[in-house]
């Protein structure tokens, strides 16, 4: 059964308050300021393009058993790459400070609550 | 105020965002749904007989858990398993509690859904751990 409910304003309004107070928190603007930088510079999305080929490709290779070394180099080049570029690891950077600001709120919530929000809110199932 | 390329936004501290963390909790808690389910896992907690057959249920899936995993239960055990599920989920406190349970679940999904919407990515999966690593 998928139970919908009908949200009390009361609620409704709290969340729109957290939800509005957490887009202007600092750690948010500032992975919303690297995600477009990231966006915006043509060498970094095709770094991370390329890595998905890549990627793709050697996955497709090991399923055959077809590697080769020039692949896993190229690989290996890739990343090194995009460990360099400053535009994908300050993406990188904020987004990892964000997600451990938002488990620090989530925590604050859930202790209040004694249950743990996020995992109530979450859609998916496990695997 | 940080600046951006297009646009400036006033950040707020904090000890705001927090505040607004602690308005959301408090205002959850007193929703029907919550307590409700605080109601119900109360009742089901005081319900001795109701967990009694629930570790009974618990003792014998963990006993197969094995031969669960290789497909290889036998149809006794695996009657006498079902036997002890029906009978766990026969008991009214146990009801109300999986009830309550998946109300408030929805509620929570639902809330989730409004932060998410509001923050432009999937809240609930941005704080929590998966168990998938």
């Amino acid at each position: 059964m998928n139970y919908r409910p009908i949200l009390q304003p009361q609620i409704t309004e709290a969340a729109l308050k957290l939800g509005q107070n957490l887009t202007c928190a600092e750690l948010f603007v500032r992975f919303r300021q690297a995600e477009h930088a990231l966006n915006d510079d043509v060498a970094a999305c095709g770094l991370l393009t390329a890595l998905t080929q890549a990627q793709a490709k050697i996955r497709k290779a090991q399923a055959n058993g077809s590697v080769i070394p020039e692949d896993l180099q190229a690989l290996s080049d890739l990343q090194a790459q995009i460990q360099a570029n400053p535009f994908i690891t300050d993406y990188t950077t904020c987004k990892q400070e964000l997600t451990a600001f938002l488990q620090g709120i989530n925590t604050d919530i859930s202790q209040l609550l004694g249950v743990n929000f996020a995992i109530l809110a979450k859609h998916s199932t496990c695997c | 105020m940080i600046n951006g390329a297009t646009e400036e936004i006033e950040i707020v501290p904090i000890t705001v965002v927090k505040q607004a963390a602690h308005d959301f909790a408090a205002a959850l808690a007193e929703a029907q749904q919550f307590k409700n389910y605080e109601q119900a896992t109360l009742s089901f907690h005081l319900d001795e007989s109701a967990k009694k057959d629930m570790q009974a249920y618990r003792n014998k899936q963990q006993s197969l858990r094995s031969l669960m995993k290789i497909n290889e239960v036998n149809p006794a055990d695996q009657a006498e398993l079902e036997h002890l599920h029906d009978a766990w989920l026969a008991h009214d406190s146990v009801l109300e509690y999986l009830e309550a349970q998946e109300e408030l679940i929805g509620f929570c999904q639902s809330l989730g859904d409004l932060l998410s919407e509001i923050l432009g990515l999937d809240f609930p999966a941005a704080c929590s751990t998966s168990c998938c690593g």
